[in-house]
């Protein structure tokens, strides 16, 4: 017995376990064991997965003949990300118990979690030896198929699947499951998983609401619409879970053109997850479509009341509002989001269109200006900051022109830059600089009829008749029916 | 910018809902839309702008219950799931189609990335049987060709030896994303290469044909009168089946009737040919007196179109600007109408463009 005992315990010493000495019988040891997987097994059931790993080590030392706690001491460590130590206890486990596929799966998981593959699929190989029609093996050899590259082997993935289609033709759970692990990274392949779970016969609320999400992706927004209903009527579904369904039938609505019905699921999603921001933020996008104002604006400013540091909101709600012409509270809402976020590039340019809309010209630059510190590449910047100096009163020509002259030095070929050039000139008098300006803004873009009025009346300012008629002349060619 | 959610983002931060792209209102009623060749940036049409034919109303299809039948002239018929459809081996292609009565500088066109599973592929897994020639293709939507004919689902009697070569497809997605409900969805026969009417839409029937075997509803619809040439000769009229693509080329800018200044412009525009690589296009800009060199981009491949561009010093005056194509099989392209054609199809002779220049 004691020899035994040491025996173990040597044992359990060359997996670098480290264990007190035990003085118990072996009964009361193997009792022990037993009583601290199952506390460990709820624990893990929690997420409390390092205290689990500690219990099934606990376990080890007391009974190292148990390959359930070195199979759930390797999970636990596998979860707390302890891969190393988790295929240790994994190795151990498969060695006391070699047709446990619990313990082959889950080494199997580790050692492509290691990134060793050929190991992985070694070990996949001897369960699927010994468990050829175990739905797991399958499943744990898709997921590793899956995890081994960066970009999934589409080809391979395939002949898997076929393989299980073959073999588990009529177990809904297994296409499923299947479905589940593809979600993220091939969903083409996780449709085609999930519509043969479906094929035969209603999906799990989880499943159904994973397939209506990607037949809506696919174009196939009736079908969504369908299995999303079922979930919506389940009265045990959680409410997030149905939050989810309304919210795909909702924009599943709209890929129809049922508008109505669309915003009827998308406020019942608000109203069964009110905590999930996107859910406001796709009401008010379906209601912004339809130009429905007032009703985009309610959505948001309800959705900025129970996310009130939501920047996503705040930004929405005030584009909506510059959109629907409400200049001074979109000024008003977007400074509060820079005020608290200075480093958020996307309002800027939103806030510098309602402080020019609202006629404050030399604010606007100032917040042009803030944006080119934060992207010094947004498009047209220096242009934007241009019109905004001359727009103020009294005009900043010189300044306009220095912002000009920087956006040509990165635009040289941009015409619009020319002809802005061109009017400043023409405003401070200087009808020479501004030919030039507008010549080379025509050259670049001859089409533009307004472009040859403004050179025609320069040519008109140096004396030059002729030219300036043959300009209007071309503008009146470009646009025949212009005033 | 407004905030929005793509697709992708949402289906990443929420694992349980997703959001797609509006799709807008579907129309009960056969629609003809097309854009024009100028809102194509780069060789790809967007799947937005791909032009629309329609002989019937779209059919409303699920995803869940669409199946294609694969039946006749086989050995093991075949029952194939859009699930199915998914795992099968794919192949792309990028390639231009065109409606049979798209006109001399009609948008009826359009160029896009096929995806889908090799026609040869399915009708190999069926096993066709010796004696099969020809191939129908039947889609979901259904109508009258005429006031008189009898109401049947659109179809169109392909050679076999078509639908078996490697330009053949089930297709189910255009530019990467599944196929818009207007251009096909779920899936519809691709035969790249040929006149789009072969290229069925709402695809659910493959029935391969033996030597003797005539369709009824097929014969009686008036389909076999539909999409063919009809060239009165010598000897009366000669009515023949219309296939390939014939070589085009088509200026997508100026516009017609477009009013430009004097100086340099670029002419440009697309060209293809369902024969042969396009070869040349020329362009005048005299109504065809004389003929200059475009630069023609290389195409994607044999059967998408290749985009070209002129460089043009416009003078003052009246112009009228041509493009004529020329493919590596020799065709170039008609500059008039042939008078001996009845019929409206094939239109593929230079479309003059007339511009004004001050």
């Amino acid at each position: 017995m004691l020899r035994q005992i040491t025996l173990l315990w040597l044992v359990a010493a060359l997996y670098a376990v480290e264990c007190p000495p035990s003085t118990v019988s072996r009964a009361e040891a193997q009792a022990r064991a037993a009583n601290l997987i199952a506390q460990a097994q709820v624990r893990f059931q929690r997420g409390e997965v390092t205290q689990a790993a500690q219990q099934f080590e606990q376990a080890v030392c007391l009974d190292p003949a148990q390959p359930s706690a070195y199979v759930g001491w390797g999970i636990s460590e596998a979860a707390a990300g302890h891969f190393e130590q988790a295929l240790q206890a994994l190795e151990r486990a498969c060695q006391l118990a070699p047709r446990d596929i619990a313990a082959l799966l889950a080494r199997a998981q580790v050692e492509a979690s290691l990134g060793r593959f050929a190991s992985a699929e070694k070990t996949i190989s001897l369960a699927r030896g010994i468990a050829p029609e175990h739905p797991r093996v399958s499943l744990m050899a898709l997921r590793i198929a899956l995890a081994q590259n960066q970009k999934p082997d589409i080809a391979r993935l395939k002949q898997l699947l076929i393989g299980m289609g073959r073999q588990f033709p009529r177990e809904q759970r297994v296409h499923a499951e299947a479905g589940r692990i593809l979600l993220e990274h091939a969903p083409d392949l996780a449709l085609a998983e999930l519509l043969r779970a479906r094929s035969l016969g209603p999906l799990d609320p989880e499943s159904a609401v994973r397939l209506a999400t990607l037949e809506n992706l696919a174009g196939g927004f009736s079908d969504a619409i369908r299995e999303t209903e079922d979930v919506l009527k389940n009265s045990v579904t959680p409410a997030r879970l149905k939050a989810s369904a309304a919210a795909i039938a909702g924009v599943s609505y709209e890929g129809n053109g049922q508008i109505k019905e669309a915003a009827e699921q998308l406020t019942a999603a608000i109203g069964l997850a009110p905590d999930v921001e996107n859910g406001y933020l796709a009401l008010a996008g379906l209601l912004e479509k339809q130009q429905n104002w007032a009703g985009a604006v309610a959505a948001l400013e309800r959705g900025i009341k129970a996310f009130p540091k939501s920047a996503a909101l705040a930004l929405a709600l005030g584009s909506v509002l510059l959109k629907s012409g409400d200049t001074l509270r979109a000024e008003q809402a977007l400074g509060r989001l820079t005020a608290k976020d200075p480093q958020n590039a996307e309002v800027h340019p939103l806030l510098a269109q309602a402080q020019f809309a609202n006629g404050k010209a030399a604010e606007a630059a100032k917040t042009w200006g803030k944006l080119a510190g934060l992207q010094p590449d947004y498009p047209m910047l220096h242009s934007m900051i241009a019109q905004c100096l001359l727009a103020q009163t009294p005009p900043d020509h010189a300044g306009a022109l220095a912002e000009l002259a920087r956006a040509l030095v990165k635009s040289p070929e941009d015409p619009e830059l020319y002809y802005l050039q061109g009017k400043v000139y023409s405003e401070l008098g200087k009808y020479s600089e501004a030919e030039r300006a507008f010549r080379r803004a025509i050259e670049l873009q001859p089409s533009i009829a307004a472009w040859h009025y403004q050179l025609g009346q320069v040519y008109q300012k140096l004396g030059r008749a002729a030219a300036a008629k043959e300009e209007f002349e071309r503008m009146t060619h470009l646009r025949p029916n212009a005033p | 910018m407004p905030v929005r959610l793509s697709r992708r983002t949402l289906l990443r931060s929420t694992p349980l809902a997703g959001f797609a792209l509006s799709a807008g209102a579907q129309s009960s009623e056969p629609r003809n839309i097309s854009s024009s060749l100028a809102a194509v940036q780069g060789t790809l049409t967007p799947a937005d702008l791909f032009f629309v034919r329609e002989h019937f109303s779209q059919p409303d299809l699920s995803l869940l219950s669409w199946k294609l039948r694969v039946e006749g002239h086989v050995k093991r018929p075949l029952e194939v799931s859009f699930s199915d459809l998914l795992l099968l081996p794919v192949t792309k292609l990028e390639a231009v189609l065109e409606c049979a009565g798209n006109g001399p500088g009609g948008f009826a066109v359009s160029n896009g990335v096929w995806e889908g599973v090799p026609l040869a592929a399915l009708l190999s897994d069926a096993g066709v049987t010796a004696g099969a020639e020809e191939v129908l293709l039947e889609g979901a939507d259904e109508g009258r060709l005429s006031k008189s004919a009898s109401v049947f689902p659109y179809a169109r009697i392909v050679p076999l030896a078509k639908c078996l070569s490697p330009e053949a497809m089930v297709a189910f997605k255009l530019n990467g994303r599944f196929l818009p409900r207007r251009n096909g969805f779920p899936a519809r026969a691709f035969l790249a290469g040929w006149y789009g009417m072969d290229s069925v839409k709402w695809l659910r029937r493959i029935v391969v044909l033996g030597p003797a075997d005539r369709p009824p509803s097929y014969y009686e619809s008036g389909m076999t009168q539909a999409y063919v040439r009809v060239i009165e000769g010598a000897q009366g009229q000669q009515v023949s089946r219309i296939t390939g693509l014939r070589v085009k080329s088509q200026i997508a800018s100026p516009a017609t009737d477009a009013r430009l200044t004097a100086g340099p412009h670029l002419v440009w525009g697309f060209a293809w040919s369902g024969m042969a690589p396009v070869r040349q296009v020329q362009v005048s800009a005299d109504g065809g007196a004389t003929w200059g060199l475009a630069r023609v981009e290389p195409a994607a491949s044999r059967q998408a179109w290749a985009r070209w561009s002129f460089a043009w010093k416009a003078e003052p005056g009246e112009h009228v600007l041509m493009a004529r194509a020329e493919d590596e099989s020799g065709k170039v392209q008609p500059l008039i109408a042939d008078p001996a054609r009845k019929d409206q199809y094939e239109m593929n002779y230079c479309a003059p463009v007339r511009c004004f220049v001050r």
